[in-house]
Parts: C-alpha cells; structure tokens; sequence
C-alpha cells in the first residue's frame, strides 16, 4: 500500500523554529487521535469511546495560537522529539552562539524588514511526521510496518540581525504557519481519505498508541536523519561566507 | 424522495448528526472569539452527553441566542452562517468572517449505504478542523486579544441564507474545510475571512441596511439590523457549561470481521449507533417531535435539556424586562408602543398581528437582541460591564423591536417574539367588553394584551413572568394597609427620634467649630 504525502513547508527565523514545529506537529495529531476506547468486558468486539479536549497555546516567538490535543504525556513525547530536532542542527547551534557570525556581506539585511521571504534561507532542512500500522509476522520476524500517511514539513531557517527585524517577522511567519494550519485542515477533511479501520481488541497496538491514558492517536514517528548531521543543505552564501570566515583566521 | 427519507430512521440520526454539528461548531467557534485561554481535559470514560467525541463548553448566552433566532439547521436550511464582525467605538463596523455550515447534494458515487459510524468520525474531525481553524484566522491574530469597550469589540450573528462575501473587502479569502458526504447531503464547512485589514470601517446601517430589504422568500431567519448581531463576550466560568444534549446514550461501536473496511464501526453497528437499547425509542420519538416542531412553535431543541429559565436569568444576571431598561436609548420611533396602565394584566401574553396602516399583506419579523447595547459597551462601559450587560441584553428576547416588512412571498415564515405590543388584526376574536377595546385610542398607540394559553411561545422572560403571576398569593402581607392609629404611633415615634438626631447633629458641629 502507498502512504499518502502530504508536504508543508515554512520560513522560520531560527529562534522560532521548535516552536513552528510544534505548531505544526500539533495540529496534525489534533487530527490524527482518538478517544481512548473502553471495551465491553463482556463482548470485547464493542466499544465506547472517550472524549478529546484541546487546549490554546499561545506561542512566545510567533504571533500565533493553536490548538493542541490536551494531553500531558503526549504532549512531553512530541515536545522531547522535537527538541531532539532543533538540537541536532548543529550548525543551529554555532550560528547562534556567535561563532559564526551572520554578520557578513553575504546575509545582511539593509532596510527595513517586511517579510520572512526577503530573507535569504540560512539552511534547509526537513522533519517528517510518519503515521504507520504494524503487521504481525511470524516469530522470530519482528512485524512489519507500513506507513499510510507521511507528512514531510521543509523548513528553510533563516536569521534575523536586528530584533525589530525580529519582531516583524513574528507577525509574518504567524501568517504563514496560519497558512499551514488551514492546509492541514482542508488536508484531513478530505472526502474518502483512508484511515486504518479499527481492529479487534487483541490488534489495537497495531493501529494505535495505546501508551497514553487519555487517548489513542494512531501509531506515528518523527524522523530526521540523526545519524550524522541531520539532512540540511547549506546555501551557497553560507559556504561562500564560511569559507572566507576561515581564511581570514 | 423527501418523503422517505424523512420515514427513514438513519435520516432522522443524520439530521440529528447535522444539527448538533452545526452548533457545536458555532460554540467553539464563538468560544474562540471571546479572548480567553481555552483549555479542556480528555476525558476517558464515555459521556453521553458529549458529542463527536470532542469537549465543546456551552456558552449560555449563545444557546440562548440561537435557541431564539436559530429556527432550522441544516439539513432543513441550505447553509447557516456566523459572521464575525468587529465593531468600533464609533458605531462603525468591519466585517471579518464568514463560516457556513452548508448542505450540497448527496455524493452519488460515494456511498450505497449510509454510513453512521464514518459520518460520526468525518464530523468529529471536522469539528476539530473549526476549533484549530478558528485560532489561526487573521480576525484571531489581530483582535481577538485586544478587545476591549475602549478599542472594539467582537460582535457575531447566525443567520441562514446566502451569506454576503462582498462585505469582507477586496482580497478576502474563501476555503472549505472539510466536506462530509453521506446519502442524505454532504454537510460542508467553508471559511471565508477578511485579509485587508486596513480599518475603512463601513457604518452599520450602510453595510446591514440592505439586508433588511432583502427578504429571503423562503421565510428563513436573516439579519434585520444591527439589533441582531451579539458581542462575543469574555466568558465567565460559571456561564460556561459543558455541552449537555439529550443525545441518546452512549455511542456504541462495534468491532466485526465486517468492519475492516470501515473505520469505527462496521454496517452490523449502525444501528445500535448513538442508542442505549432502553432509549432507542424514546430518541426516535424525541428527534422526531423535534423535526416536526422545527417549522411551527419554537422549541426547545432536543439536544439541550430543558432548562429553568430563572436558572438561566440568575446565571446571566439578567431579570425580566431588563432591557427596557435601554429604551430610553431610543428615539421615539423606535420604541415600542406604550402599555396601558389599565391593561388586564391577568391575561398578559397575547401574541397578534398588527395590521399596516395600509392593511397589506404584512409579516411581522423582530429582531434579535441588543438594541442600544452596544452603544452603551462602548460609550460608556468597560468589557466586564459589557459582559453582564450583554447577559441583560441576551436575555431581552421577548421584547425587541419589531419590524414591519411587506412580504410579498406568501409562504414566508412569519417569526413573532415581540411580547406585548402588537394590535390585532382581527378586532372580534374574544375579548372582554369594555376593557380592551374601549382603551384603544385612535392613533392606535395602545396595545392590547389577550390570553394565549401555549405560553411557551411567549419567551421564556415572558413564561416566567406569567407563571410567577398565576401561582402569586392573593394576600402579600408587605402590602397591607396598616392600620391609622398605629400610623399616629410611628410618626411620633419618628418625632421623637429627630429631635434626638437633630441634637447629635449640633454636637458634631460643635466640635467641628472646636477643631
């Protein structure tokens, strides 16, 4: 079976990063949970369900609040690998830690700022929010996986200098993750989308996280490439930049 | 084909499904509107009460306002749309959003059968899809937070028809969220929002004024005037409720080998969907009594429980009449008519037409709540006084302003709510001698109050007070006369004491003198 693709992509300043990420990975999983179920003990082919709360979060570095599933473990688990994330963009790091300064011919902004776009993107990257059904293979094959539904977020990182840069920049990169999350809602809503059905009792595990006391989404990763650098591809301006960055030491 | 879809018990639960859709969908989205942090638990045992799976919070003051101006939902009424509009301090207004709750026709190639359990899940998500939406639009972003009596406040209205996009400025936006395809209809849910913002406020009665000319002929409710819009208040968390339906019982899904193809349920569940085997009958019987009711008096939904209407006036800090209160607001015109002091009390509650000077076919329409309330939000009061004034206003449904329109469409519905000051039209329907008829004077200022038994079409301000006069003692003992001789006593005994104020008084002076 293939997975279903969805893209989304966004312009952020580097300082917004986790939390456009965060944004975005909650909205989809908004869509993407169930209430937990409650089986008949008598007859475990019914069930009842639950009910799903959500909650506001109001971002800090964008101008901009969505609504998140309300609850706290999953809340923890997607706020863990999306830290994990921003983390391993190493070169994240050292940009903002000054030792490589965005200070260069090459990147600075003169005049004033008005959109996220004018901005030359730093670095690409991209994060995939995969959600997947297991299939129970013989012993000793551990079982097989399928994904059924692959969002892939590209982000292009940018830096802003000056923090009235910044502070315009909320508002614009607010309006388009605003973009992204209305996407994310036509998305889903289409008519005869595929969604795993549910199975019985003994094969819930296959379909859904049944690790959360509150609710059920279904069984999902994010994944980036962690094994070395993550997957990002560096502009020529920043190499022409680095490399001059070195000569001159 | 109406005719049997109507007998058919899957329509009666589709309708069922559309209707508290549509007003789940417009609490949250209101909700959202109000400025506050909203913030809900998930909930793991099964509630009976909630539907589609998602914790939706009643806002008393908007069920109250749709339980009065909201006469149909979809399936019965083509597309039901909420604006959000926000108004100045300076009476002038900018239309932001749009949403439309709409019915298409069925999805022929889509489904044989219907499907109970998919169109419960297509709902719930998009019911999900409203609540993220409605954080991120630009209305949102950009006033939300900041409302305020000083700067501008939020101001919504639900009204069915073709809503009018112009109004939302060059640029704007339209998109559908979601669509959900069932046999019966596809229920869609569209978004269309303002992207300029650039404040070129419209006066109301510029924008609104031709609305009220423009008479749906199919007789469904629209905006007459500003009157009709309510502010979207802050909520307070005493009038914000869990949703509470009468839905009928818990949800039961089922798992079958049949049901692989189908997410949440396969066809051997569908009927034991939404139904306890002890209210299956009872909820067809309800739902039904609904539908049949929907198109006559207004009634209470079977989705909300009957609720006490002095629980709801002490909950909205609201009392009978408030809102005569701010009739003073208004010129003469638009006043209502004045009440004869003599008027038979005993038989308040006549609901009549009041025939057109030119005695043409004329239908009655009243408009919604709020006249003058928001001048008073935003002249005078801060957003907290807004908030109980809008409860006071919300609560106003009985007496509103009536407008007359000459309807050329016969089969328009006619909606009457007005309480007290209509004449009728037919002078020989029973009425006592030389009581009403001799206090009608000739500029036909008067009114004339008769008795009308179904007193649930009389408001629920109106209901209370009339049940409150029935059920009065004959004898309230803070009204006796008291007797003369213990009158004499009284005052001297007042006397009396004045002598010994006046004294305190001069030794206060006496010492002021002294400091």
């Amino acid at each position: 079976m293939n997975a279903r693709h969805n893209c989304l992509s966004i312009s952020v300043e580097h300082r917004q990063l986790k939390e456009a990420l965060l944004c975005l990975v909650g909205t989809t999983l908004l869509h993407r949970v169930v209430p937990k179920f409650n089986y008949d003990t008598n007859n475990l082919k019914n069930y009842s369900l639950g009910s799903i709360g959500y909650e506001e979060v109001t971002l800090e570095s964008i101008d901009l609040t969505y609504a998140r599933v309300n609850s706290p473990k999953l809340i923890d688990v997607v706020d863990q690998e999306v830290t994990k994330f921003v983390d391993s963009i190493k070169q994240l790091q050292s940009i903002t830690s000054g030792e490589l300064s965005y200070g260069s011919p090459f990147g600075t902004r003169q005049g004033t700022v008005t959109s996220i776009d004018d901005y030359p993107p730093l670095l690409t990257t991209k994060l995939t929010l995969e959600f997947f059904k297991k299939r129970r293979r013989p012993w000793p094959l551990s079982e097989d996986i399928f994904p059924w539904e692959v969002w892939s977020i590209a982000l292009n990182v940018v830096k802003a200098e000056r923090q009235e840069d910044f502070q315009r920049l909320r508002e614009d990169v607010g309006e388009k993750l605003s973009e992204q999350v209305l996407k994310i809602c036509q998305t889903v809503n289409q008519p005869r989308m595929y969604l795993p059905p549910v199975p019985q009792y003994s094969d819930l595990g296959l379909i859904f996280d049944c690790n959360f006391p509150d609710v059920q989404p279904y069984l999902f990763r994010l994944e980036y490439d962690s094994g070395k650098a993550p997957e990002f591809g560096l502009t020529d301006n920043f190499k022409k930049f680095f490399k001059e960055s070195m000569h001159q030491f | 084909m109406a005719d049997s879809a109507e007998k058919d018990p899957e329509y009666t639960l589709f309708c069922q499904y559309a209707r508290n859709f549509s007003t789940r969908v417009i609490h949250s989205i209101v909700q959202a509107r109000m400025g506050e942090t909203v913030s809900h638990a998930c909930v793991v045992t099964p509630n009976p009460r909630t539907w589609f799976s998602v914790e939706v919070d009643e806002i008393g003051e908007t069920s109250a306002y749709l339980k009065s101006h909201v006469k149909q939902y979809p399936p019965f009424v083509k597309s039901l749309n909420i604006d959000f509009i926000l108004y100045l301090p300076s009476g002038e207004v900018l239309p932001l959003e749009t949403w439309s709750i709409a019915m298409g026709p069925p999805d022929k190639d889509d489904l044989g059968s219907y499907m109970q359990n998919q169109t419960y899940f297509a709902l719930s998500q998009l019911l999900r899809s409203a609540i993220a939406a409605s954080r991120v639009t630009p209305a949102y972003r950009y006033y939300v937070k900041d409302q305020s009596a000083d700067n501008y406040v939020i101001t919504y209205r639900v009204y069915s028809g073709e809503p009018d996009l112009t109004l939302l400025g060059q640029g704007s936006k339209s998109i559908t969220l979601g669509e959900v395809n069932t046999k019966f209809g596809t229920i869609m849910l569209n978004l269309n929002y303002r992207t300029n913002m650039e404040l070129n406020p419209i006066p109301y009665d510029n924008v609104y004024s031709q609305s009220v000319s423009c008479v749906n002929p199919a007789g469904e409710a629209h905006i007459m005037r500003r009157h009709s819009t309510m502010p979207v208040m802050g909520t307070r968390q005493d009038s914000c409720h869990k949703l509470s339906p009468t839905s009928p019982g818990v949800p039961q899904f089922s798992t079958s080998p049949g049901s692989q193809e189908f997410p949440f349920g396969s066809q051997e569940s569908q009927g034991k969907l939404g139904r306890s085997p002890s209210s299956s009958v009872s909820s067809t019987t309800s739902a039904q009594t609904a539908l049949k009711s929907s198109k006559s008096s207004p009634q209470a939904s079977s989705s909300f429980p009957q609720r006490n209407s002095r629980r709801a006036r002490l909950r909205n800090n609201s009392f009978p009449f408030a809102s005569l209160l701010y009739d003073s607001q208004y010129s003469d015109d638009e006043r209502l008519p004045k009440v004869d002091e003599d008027a038979d009390l005993g038989n308040i509650g006549g609901l009549r037409h009041r025939s057109s000077p030119a005695g043409g076919n004329t239908k009655l329409r009243t408009s919604p709540s709020a006249p003058g309330f928001i001048d008073e939000v935003t002249e005078n009061m801060s957003i907290k006084e807004s908030k109980s004034s809008a409860s006071l206003a919300s609560s106003k449904r009985s007496i509103e302003n009536v407008i007359e329109e000459k309807d050329e469409t016969p089969e328009a519905e006619t909606e009457v709510e007005s309480e007290a000051t209509i004449k009728s039209e037919k002078p020989e329907e029973a009425k006592d001698p030389g009581s009403e008829d001799d206090m009608e004077s000739s500029d036909d200022s008067y009114v004339k109050v008769y008795s009308y038994s179904p007193s649930e079409d009389l408001g629920e301000d109106l209901t209370e007070f009339v049940k409150e006069v029935r059920i009065a003692p004959t004898d309230l003992g803070s009204f006796t006369n008291a007797q003369t001789s213990a009158l004499k006593d009284q005052l001297n005994v007042f006397k009396e004491r004045a002598v010994e104020f006046d004294t305190f008084i001069a030794r206060l002076k006496d010492s002021d003198d002294v400091c």
